[in-house]
């Protein structure tokens, strides 16, 4: 973790600038509730005065104004976690839709698991971190600074002694701290390495149990649990010497605000309610502060995620207008005419999928490499080329449960006419109800590669680039699906070990 | 908590709970202490006193506010203690429970069960931590000084353990119902969202350029919509919490007071007016932040009961009770009449034999049994009914442990380790030398890929599989089970994810080695190497005579 969490803030806004919301709110909801704490301390202070002076008069009035103040208090404290934790939720939702925007673009950034836990567990961590900690911090600033205020003008020794303990707070855990929070954050990172140790001897069992190897993991947990225990509490002893600060800072502000308030009271220099509403606010100072250091706690995980979410929405920058009739294609030295088919052949594994990638932005171009209508790809807008360009995989997955909801994609907009034609014209007949089977098991490999085809031609694309397109097929049925391919108008790339008619011909040999 | 296995490993602690409990209410006490007897100092002294008389309160100052920050250090320390135990107790013994149940006796969803146990055990140091030790603390500090009020000022202690009942009792339970069900649907939610993340991770290319982004966007609108609709509910019921500790808090002081003045005018001690009003507020606070966390904690608490249905789950299969020789150098396995009934029939006298030198093939469509037949075999799974032998010993006489020396079973999915490269090849024999590691990893064709690490063998690989495709794990699955030299391999769609001419090179090695191949497969470029091909249906193994694909 290189940011602070105020850092973190910041960035996160830059991307989404919603994200301030909560903090505005939070702070002025967290303005509302300590004044309104304010008008309840003087108000028990009246009260308290009155009773000591046997003045019972205004009591009443006094009373009120505490019920008043206290309701004030509750619903500014009710609004502000409702307001912020509203405001939070498109942060949310626009962060979760662009997390899924940048994995369509350019694919999963490291392990699909990964990308799953980025979407739920880590959006939803910066939203907690937003709603809990970030709120946190705001009132831990605005809370103390409006009492410390309210305490210099009623009293200004008792002011002075809470500011200096509030002051002194961030000096004695530099000092003292500085050691303090390495050891904890050893201590943390200790705790963690043994949670992962034990997610993965337990996520891993099957696998030690396939080699007879649960028995030693069982043990090696056990004496790694006894070991980081000894080691964790050694590192904790040390680092809890910071909550020991805080706490002795607030009880030590608290109770020499009191005993320099007896002794003015004593000498007759004070009113009594005056130096009883201090003493009720003189602990409300350290209240939210010592909120936002067991927030900050809860919150590591959610600034964790901030940073891989961060690291992954990286701005594109728009490229080139991408061709709105059939271009011509070049890879390579090897070019076709718009309109015309470009045919890739070469061994197995030679990179024929990769160089089709590629033409499909699925992989990133290297420059110079592929030529559109003489413009380098890799200048090309990207998400307006691949809207534009329709890709056959070797084995297109298939959704939906009929052919006519496999080939629409589930798009109701789309008339029967148009299936059926695409239907008919790749092969697969007329029967646009015909079920498909769970994960498409009631097609053939053949089949599949079909209605790929038949999805592709239904997007209109200006290139069609098709990635073994004949395999599978029985000899008559590939000699079908050929002529179907030639004769259509747009420009076609084809990577196949069929023979096909074609305008051009690249064939790759060693290294592409 | 129920008597459930997180509670029987806290009794094993109980005398350092009690005295982490002890240190806790100690803070209570020390912070209801500081404020009492500095409100009780600051009246005593506006009656104008000799000096002398003020010695005891001030004393009771400085005394409350040292013992309560030393108090504060010490039930960090206690508590943390404890909670380091009690999970180092939780962690072996949820480890111990999984241990017989995986991979064949948690059903389908085996590795979600798993990765929820563990996700259980953190939410259970969670609740230990930050929700049952304060509570405890400021429950017992705050009735403590409810019983000190009432003896001494009658009503105005009844008001307060009211106001406490209230914040610690009532609150939360009024929040409970709404808040486990706003809980259980956004778990319901966010299962579809990471179904659709997943969905999207892994056809992405097709997504993309089939222009199906939009209607996957859409989806994800409605789900979100889902999810708010939840949140809304749930942030309604906290906003109202929220606002009720503050409330009740208002509504405790003027209670007290009321009743101070009552207490007053009958005779009440002035120095003594302002004590119960900052002792309820003091407590009131601490109760308020101890119940805050209470009612977020209705997952957590789930996630602890959740360990004693996992405990309860029947066994897959056990060991017989006496343990005879091992067998040695078994090269051949039979299995006949095999028979798994889990609510349906999945195997019905499904009959397999294998010997060195075959490769036989075992196709049938997803769901039909396959990977339960290969459970079988690996005696991950005692079949209901069946014989099967290793070189003629029937399974049934053998420990699990006996078998597996013999019976290699290659996942579909391997567990990659969050370790080095070696160290998660050698998973399958850890005295391996690195030449051994390094041939296993050529012979499984990952050779290039070897090549390209950083670090070489000492190249750490991510927790959770990171940084390697699925097809690179099924690979590093089968070094492991060619570094094991075992001469029966079951292997579980090896291919599944590999370009055609590594999955060439692949099966090459596998059908090489001097062993009996089980090749549980659905792609026709796994038949290359069969010598023989059977397939799964309806719970029944049949021939299949070779014949060319469609």
């Amino acid at each position: 973790m290189s940011d602070s969490p105020t850092d973190l803030l910041r960035r996160l806004a830059r991307v989404t600038p919603l994200a301030w919301g909560p903090v505005v709110v939070a702070t002025a909801t967290s303005a509302i509730a300590t004044i309104a704490l304010l008008a309840q301390a003087t108000a028990i202070a009246r009260v308290v005065g009155g009773l000591f002076a046997s003045r019972h008069a205004d009591l009443r009035a006094a009373i009120v104004d505490l019920a008043l103040a206290s309701l004030v208090r509750a619903l500014a404290t009710a609004a502000g976690a409702m307001i912020a934790g509203r405001l939070a939720a498109p942060v949310r939702r626009d962060l979760r839709r662009r997390v899924l925007e940048a994995t369509l673009a350019r694919g999963p950034r490291c392990s699909i698991d990964a990308t799953v836990q980025l979407a739920t567990r880590g959006v939803e961590a910066i939203e907690a971190y937003l709603t809990r900690y970030v709120t946190a911090l705001a009132a831990s600033v605005v809370g103390p600074a409006i009492l410390v205020t309210w305490l210099v003008t009623r009293d200004w020794l008792s002011g002075v002694i809470v500011a200096l303990c509030v002051a002194l707070l961030p000096i004695f855990m530099a000092l003292l701290g500085a050691e303090a929070k390495a050891k904890m954050l050893a201590g943390w990172q200790e705790q963690q390495r043994l949670a992962g140790y034990f997610g993965d001897v337990v996520r891993g069992m099957a696998t030690l149990k396939a080699f007879n190897r649960s028995r030693d993991a069982l043990n090696s947990l056990e004496r790694v649990g006894r070991r980081v225990r000894e080691t964790t509490m050694a590192t904790l002893r040390v680092a809890f010497l910071s909550s020991f600060a805080l706490e002795l800072l607030s009880s030590l502000a608290t109770a020499l605000v009191a005993l320099f308030l007896g002794v003015r009271l004593l000498h007759g220099g004070l009113a009594l309610s005056n130096a009883v509403a201090i003493l009720i606010v003189t602990p409300e100072v350290f209240l939210p502060l010592r909120r936002v250091a067991a927030a900050y706690h809860a919150s590591a995980t959610g600034v964790a995620a901030t940073e891989d979410v961060l690291d992954l929405l990286v701005n594109d920058l728009r490229g080139l207008d991408a061709p709105s009739i059939s271009p011509g294609v070049a890879l390579g030295d090897v070019a076709v005419a718009p309109g015309g088919l470009l045919l890739v052949t070469g061994a197995s594994g030679i990179g024929k999928s990769t160089l089709l990638r590629q033409l499909c932005t699925l992989e990133d171009p290297p420059e110079g490499k592929v030529h559109i209508d003489g413009i380098d790809l890799a200048h090309l807008d990207r998400d307006q080329w691949r809207s534009r360009v329709a890709w056959l995989a070797q084995d297109p997955r298939v959704t939906g449960s009929s052919l006519r909801e496999a080939v629409t994609l589930g798009d109701p907009s789309v008339g029967d006419d148009e299936v059926r034609a695409a239907l008919t014209l790749v092969g697969l007949g007329e029967d646009l109800d015909r079920p498909v089977g769970e994960g498409a098991r009631a097609l053939s490999a053949g089949e599949r590669r079909r209605l790929g085809l038949a999805r592709c031609l239904m997007r209109h694309p200006l290139v069609l680039v098709l990635d073994e397109p004949l395999a599978h097929l029985d000899p008559r049925g590939a000699d079908e699906l050929a002529s179907v391919i030639a004769n259509l108008s747009m420009t076609r790339v084809v990577a196949s070990h069929r023979p096909l008619r074609a305008d051009a011909v690249l064939d790759l040999k060693g290294h592409a | 908590m129920r008597d459930g296995l997180v509670a029987r490993a806290l009794r094993r602690e109980a005398r350092a709970a009690v005295g982490a409990l002890g240190a806790g209410l100690g803070v209570g006490l020390a912070t209801l202490g500081l404020s009492g007897t500095s409100a009780w100092l600051i009246v005593r002294a506006a009656q104008q006193p000799a000096v002398l008389s003020l010695t005891v309160p001030m004393g009771l100052v400085q005394l409350f506010a040292l013992a309560k920050a030393a108090g504060r250090y010490l039930e960090r320390t206690a508590t943390h203690g404890v909670v380091l135990t009690v999970m180092t107790h939780v962690r072996q013994r949820v480890a111990e429970i999984v241990e017989p149940l995986v991979p064949a006796g948690l059903g389908p969803r085996s590795a979600d069960v798993v990765d929820l146990a563990v996700r259980d055990v953190e939410a259970a140091e969670d609740l230990l931590a930050s929700v049952a030790g304060p509570l405890a603390a400021s429950a017992g500090a705050g009735v403590v000084t409810a019983l000190v009020c009432g003896l001494v000022f009658g009503p105005a202690g009844l008001a307060l353990l009211v106001a406490l009942v209230a914040d610690l009792a009532l609150w939360p339970l009024l929040a409970r119902r709404g808040l486990r069900r706003a809980d259980d649907e956004l778990d319901a939610s966010r299962a579809q969202i990471s179904r659709l993340a997943a969905d999207a991770a892994t056809g992405w290319e097709e997504f993309a350029m089939g222009g199906a982004s939009a209607p996957l966007a859409a989806r994800l609108a409605l789900l979100e919509a889902e999810v708010d609709a939840a949140e809304a509910r749930r942030r309604r019921l906290r906003a109202l919490i929220e606002g009720l500790f503050v409330a009740t808090a208002g509504a405790a002081s003027v209670a007290i007071l009321l009743a101070s003045a009552h207490a007053r005018s009958r005779g009440l001690n002035p120095a003594l007016v302002a004590v119960p009003v900052l002792l309820g507020l003091a407590a009131l606070d601490m109760a308020a932040e101890a119940a805050d966390a209470l009612v977020d904690s209705g997952p957590q608490r789930a996630a602890t009961g959740r360990f004693d249905s996992l405990a309860a789950t029947p066994w897959p299969i056990r060991d017989p009770a006496t343990r005879i020789p091992d067998v040695d150098d078994a090269s051949s396995l039979a299995a006949r009449d095999v028979r798994v009934v889990r609510g349906r029939p999945i195997l019905t006298d499904a009959a397999i034999s294998l010997r060195a030198g075959d490769v036989v093939v075992l196709e049938g469509r997803s769901g039909v049994g396959k990977t339960t037949l290969a459970h079988v075999l690996a005696k991950f799974l005692a079949p209901d009914a069946g014989a099967i032998t290793l070189d003629g010993h029937p399974y049934d006489a053998l420990a699990a442990d006996q078998v597996r020396c013999h019976v290699g079973f290659a996942e579909e999915s391997p567990y990659m380790f969050a370790a080095s490269v070696g160290a998660n090849v050698r998973v399958a024999r850890p005295e391996a030398t690195d030449d051994e590691v390094e041939r296993a990893l050529g012979d499984a064709a990952l050779a290039t890929w070897r090549a390209g690490l950083a670090a070489g063998l000492a190249t750490t690989l991510g927790g959770e599989s990171a940084g390697l495709s699925g097809g690179e794990q099924r690979r590093v699955g089968l070094a492991r089970e060619y570094l094991a030299r075992r001469r029966i391999i079951i292997a579980d769609e090896p291919t599944e994810g590999l370009d055609d001419d590594t999955a060439r090179r692949v099966l090459g090695h596998l059908a090489d080695i001097d062993a009996a191949v089980l090749l549980i497969s659905h792609r026709e470029r796994d038949l290359a190497v069969a010598t023989r091909r059977v397939e799964l249906v309806e719970g029944r193994v049949t021939e299949r005579v070779s014949e060319p694909g469609n």
